[in-house]
């Protein structure tokens, strides 16, 4: 009886504990959506990307390389984080999993956050073009720890709000071609 | 002043190479197309050639007919839509919206060039085509009607590249798949608000022609007729 208190007691720790860490900031949904990947590791954005003392300040386009240009922003390559990370970082537990992916010749597997409905056109290059921050969109990913959450809806009413706005074409054969 | 779309097809040109089909089929994700669909005519293709045989044996001829939606500025399909799924935009385009449709056909039903075809099946490509896809088409799931788009998608990019490098020749080179594809030009796309284009041109030739034009949908598409030195004289009609 006792032995079934403690490992009930036990296993409502290891569930919120697990929980606690995937929901932190963002919907439910996307958690069930989007689960942690499976090397446990988390691309720390704010070491990279953050404005405060130690961090680095990269810009958004320094990794996510075609966005200005393209569809896509695209995640970075393991080249490309190994471009810095054969010499930078030795210290890090996370950068030691990168590095033995590089080593094992095997790709680093992102885990997609954000998404648009279905039948959606969307392309990166028209908004930075237009002159956007990444920000507007994405939110201030450069403070984010954990894992990135998506912090706007992205849905039709979003975007058709935003597009009038700013006088951007708004029918339908903009974005659903 | 905005674009207005259009196209002109020069029938004399037209050798039914069906180079445009395929070019059309790749670059808008069409479904592949077995016989059994052709059988039950219900195969997709955006635009086709249409072939006639002028003449008795041994003296036989073959015209071709490049058919493909009209883009009508007094479109037949668009007001019988119960929830504005097709609809004109501003630059004469005859929109065709994938997400709003709910597959009544109406459309289709009311359309005198069979220019609007239904998904009666979900398509299916082996897998290694599905790399080939598209990314800036949409693919088309069952009970969904689609058309001819103008390549709306090639008319978007252009105008964002010309936006973004502030070069109009973006905008005044654009064509679509089927246009491009045309190895002897009988295709010719362009802007029918700018005098200068080719297009603009050929809309005043002597030879040019609507289909159907009795029921005055007022196509952006218009024909160049067969120059043919053999055929008899037309009747001159009072």
């Amino acid at each position: 009886m006792r032995r079934g208190i403690i490992i009930a007691a036990a296993l409502l720790v290891v569930l919120g504990a697990l929980g606690g860490g995937a929901v932190i900031g963002g919907p439910k949904v996307l958690e069930a959506m989007y689960p942690l990947p499976e090397n446990g590791l988390i691309f720390p954005h704010n070491v990279h990307a953050g404005t405060e003392a130690g961090q680095l300040a990269l810009e958004c386009e320094f990794c996510h390389r075609t966005a200005e240009i393209s569809r896509a922003a695209t995640v970075p390559s393991l080249e490309q984080c190994m471009f810095c990370h054969k010499v930078v970082g030795d210290a890090s537990e996370r950068v030691g999993i990168v590095r033995a992916a590089w080593e094992a010749g095997k790709p680093l597997e992102w885990i997609r956050q954000h998404r648009i409905p279905d039948h959606t056109q969307f392309r990166h290059e028209p908004h930075l073009t237009a002159g956007f921050a990444c920000s507007e969109c994405h939110g201030d990913v450069g403070s984010v720890a954990d894992q990135v959450t998506q912090v706007r809806a992205l849905e039709m009413g979003d975007c058709v709000g935003c597009h009038k706005q700013n006088s951007a074409p708004a029918q339908c054969a903009t974005c659903h071609t | 002043m905005a674009n207005k779309w259009g196209m002109a097809v020069d029938i004399d040109r037209c050798t039914g190479c069906q180079a445009c089909v395929i070019a059309c089929m790749s670059e808008n994700n069409i479904p592949i197309n077995l016989d059994e669909h052709f059988n039950n005519r219900r195969a997709i293709s955006w635009i086709r050639v249409d072939r006639y045989w002028e003449g008795e044996y041994p003296h036989v001829k073959a015209r071709f007919l490049p058919l493909l939606c009209q883009h009508c500025g007094n479109a037949p399909c668009e007001p019988v839509c119960p929830v504005y799924a097709t609809f004109h935009n501003d630059q004469g385009l005859n929109v065709q919206v994938y997400n709003r449709c709910v597959g009544t056909r109406y459309c289709a039903n009311n359309c005198p060039f069979h220019a609007r075809f239904f998904n009666y099946r979900r398509p299916v490509w082996p897998e290694t085509y599905n790399n080939y896809l598209n990314e800036d088409v949409t693919v088309r799931d069952r009970g969904v009607m689609e058309k001819c788009s103008f390549c709306v998608q090639r008319i978007n990019r252009a105008t964002r590249e010309a936006k973004r490098t502030g070069d109009e020749e973006f905008i005044n080179t654009l064509q679509p798949a089927c246009a491009q594809a045309c190895p002897t030009d009988a295709l010719v796309f362009g802007n029918l608000n700018n005098p200068n284009s080719q297009v603009s041109t050929l809309f005043h030739d002597d030879r040019e022609y609507t289909l159907q034009e009795s029921l005055g949908t007022e196509p952006n598409i218009r024909y160049l007729k067969k120059v043919d030195k053999e055929a008899a004289p037309e009747p001159v009609h009072a």
